[in-house]
């Protein structure tokens, strides 16, 4: 498989899913810089964008008066109904515990949905997801299953603009070894777990690959949407996208980079126009270190000869010790403290258990007088 | 995927238009495929059913089985097909009702108004171009 940094690529067949002997040039986007952080950052603004305001009532909760009836009745303190005449009077209300009370912190419709992006960080985010699809290790930790794809950018021959029917569409994937990605989001397809299932979300799925298209045929009976979408659009895990509306939550979905691109040719070569210098304050990303092994560029010969040397801290004056107490303090004042206590330990024992010769002798004739004295009154047990 | 305005994808929406549809929209919704001769003889993948009309079922207990619709209860959503029945607990026949998209509709019973029917479905088939021309040489037979 190869790698980005190529300059050309070739272009695929739709037929065989092998190279047709074309190439093209590859568009400086896909060596914008790789930024996971500038996309999960962008791609967490951008998708609130569609979100739609919900709340509860504005009065929801809030149409009873209640006030507690303070201590020394016997029941809590919890705010109740006012007056009588009806079981609602007397009942716990007005407070977010209380059963047809306010909830708290009530959803309000002016809540902050949309998040502002800013141009500028929206286009890179984008260079950034389409320079990411170009390298397989990122696609298939991704993972979309491109085993059997001949090579990455995927671009494909100029007829596949033209396909009109799912049945060819489904014969392109299998030629180009992509129908695996495709398989693998149908069999993906699973019940949501939760309550999204009631809510109209009811089944999850993994992506597939993305088309990337470049033609602007409409349909020409109802101008609905073009021929290459209607072809793939009833796959699951497929989506497809014009080339000129790209856009981050299908180039990183959930803000992971790597989504398995298959560009057509026509579309491909637009690429260097779209993202180009120059075009409405449009910037192409650099990269802030063109290195990016920073451990080399530390221990590289340039950076270490300008080095100054390494400066010592001075040391510090010595914590004062009790010597008394500490053993490694009295050492140093005293040199012979050691032996001292040797000579200490080996003293006291000897002068305890040692008698002198006389008493010794009468100890051991004791001795022998009391063995003498068993011998004779037992003679046989010897 | 959406792609109709006019219909709404909401689970919510959709389960109510089914269960409070009126006889008539439950008409089109009792529709059966047609056999794969019919489909090739008429251009037509699938219509309402209608009493008459000779049926095989492809699913449950009585697959492949064949008979002649009775009956079509539109508010059962059920149609009932000839030989397809049990005994009750008086020993009297019951008919099994059998939901028409599980069925195949193998023989149609035509008069004036279903001529039409397929005609009319035929030539809009014809305009999304699926179906090659030659065929409407069948359905001038048909008349």
């Amino acid at each position: 498989m190869a790698y980005a940094s190529r300059p050309l690529v070739s272009v695929i067949s739709t037929k065989t899913g092998e190279s047709i002997g074309e190439q093209v040039k590859l568009p400086q986007v896909f060596l914008a810089p790789i930024r996971p952080d500038v996309v999960q950052i962008v791609h967490t603004g951008v998708a609130k964008n569609a979100r739609q305001p919900y709340g509860v009532s504005r009065m929801a909760g809030e149409w009873a008066t209640a006030h507690s009836w303070g201590t020394g009745r016997a029941v809590s303190r919890a705010p109740r109904v006012h007056g009588g005449g009806t079981h609602r009077s007397g009942q716990v209300s007005g407070a977010n515990f209380a059963r047809g009370a306010r909830m708290f912190a009530p959803t309000r419709i002016w809540r902050r949905w949309h998040v502002k992006v800013s141009r500028g960080q929206r286009r890179y985010a984008v260079a950034s997801a389409l320079a990411a699809s170009a390298l397989p290790a990122l696609v298939m930790s991704r993972g979309h299953r491109i085993d059997s794809v001949p090579e990455l950018p995927l671009v494909l021959s100029e007829d596949s603009e033209s396909l009109r029917r799912t049945k060819d569409a489904v014969a392109l994937l299998k030629a180009i070894g992509a129908y695996e990605d495709v398989e693998h989001a149908a069999k993906s397809k699973n019940q949501r777990a939760g309550r999204g299932k009631m809510r109209n979300r009811r089944y999850t799925m993994r992506r597939g690959p993305l088309i990337i298209y470049a033609n602007s045929e409409k349909d020409p009976k109802s101008g609905a949407p073009d021929n290459l979408s209607r072809a793939f659009r009833n796959l699951p895990g497929v989506e497809c996208c014009h080339v000129e509306r790209l856009n981050l939550l299908q180039l990183a979905p959930g803000g992971h980079l790597g989504r398995f691109c298959i560009f057509t040719k026509q579309a491909f070569e637009r690429l260097d126009e779209i993202y180009a210098t120059g075009k409405s304050g449009f910037k192409f990303p650099r990269a802030v270190m063109t290195q990016a092994d920073l451990s080399r560029i530390i221990n590289s010969d340039e950076v270490q000869s300008a080095l100054r040397p390494i400066r010592r801290v001075p040391r510090l004056p010595r914590l004062k010790r009790n010597a008394l107490r500490n053993r490694r303090m009295m050492r140093l004042l005293n040199p012979a403290y050691d032996a001292f206590i040797r000579k200490m330990s080996e003293r006291v024992p000897d002068a305890s258990r040692r008698l002198p010769a006389s008493e010794r002798a009468r100890v051991r004739a004791i001795g022998k007088r009391y063995i003498r004295q068993l011998l004779d009154t037992n003679p046989t047990e010897v | 995927m959406k792609f109709s305005k006019e219909v709404s994808s909401s689970r919510r929406k959709q389960r109510k238009a089914h269960f409070t549809a009126p006889s008539h929209e439950r008409r089109i919704r009792m529709s059966a495929p047609l056999s794969s001769e019919l489909v090739e003889k008429y251009g037509v993948h699938a219509v309402p059913i209608r009493v008459g009309d000779e049926v095989r079922i492809m699913r449950g207990l009585y697959k492949m089985q064949e008979g002649k619709v009775k009956r079509c209860h539109r508010k059962k959503y059920r149609i009932a097909v000839e030989g397809v029945a049990r005994e009750d607990s008086r020993g009297l026949p019951v008919d099994i009702g059998i939901h028409p998209s599980k069925v195949q509709i193998i023989a149609l019973r035509l008069d004036k108004d279903r001529i039409a029917l397929l005609k009319r479905k035929e030539r809009a088939s014809l305009m999304n171009a699926r179906v090659t021309p030659s065929r409407s040489a069948v359905m001038a037979d048909v008349d």
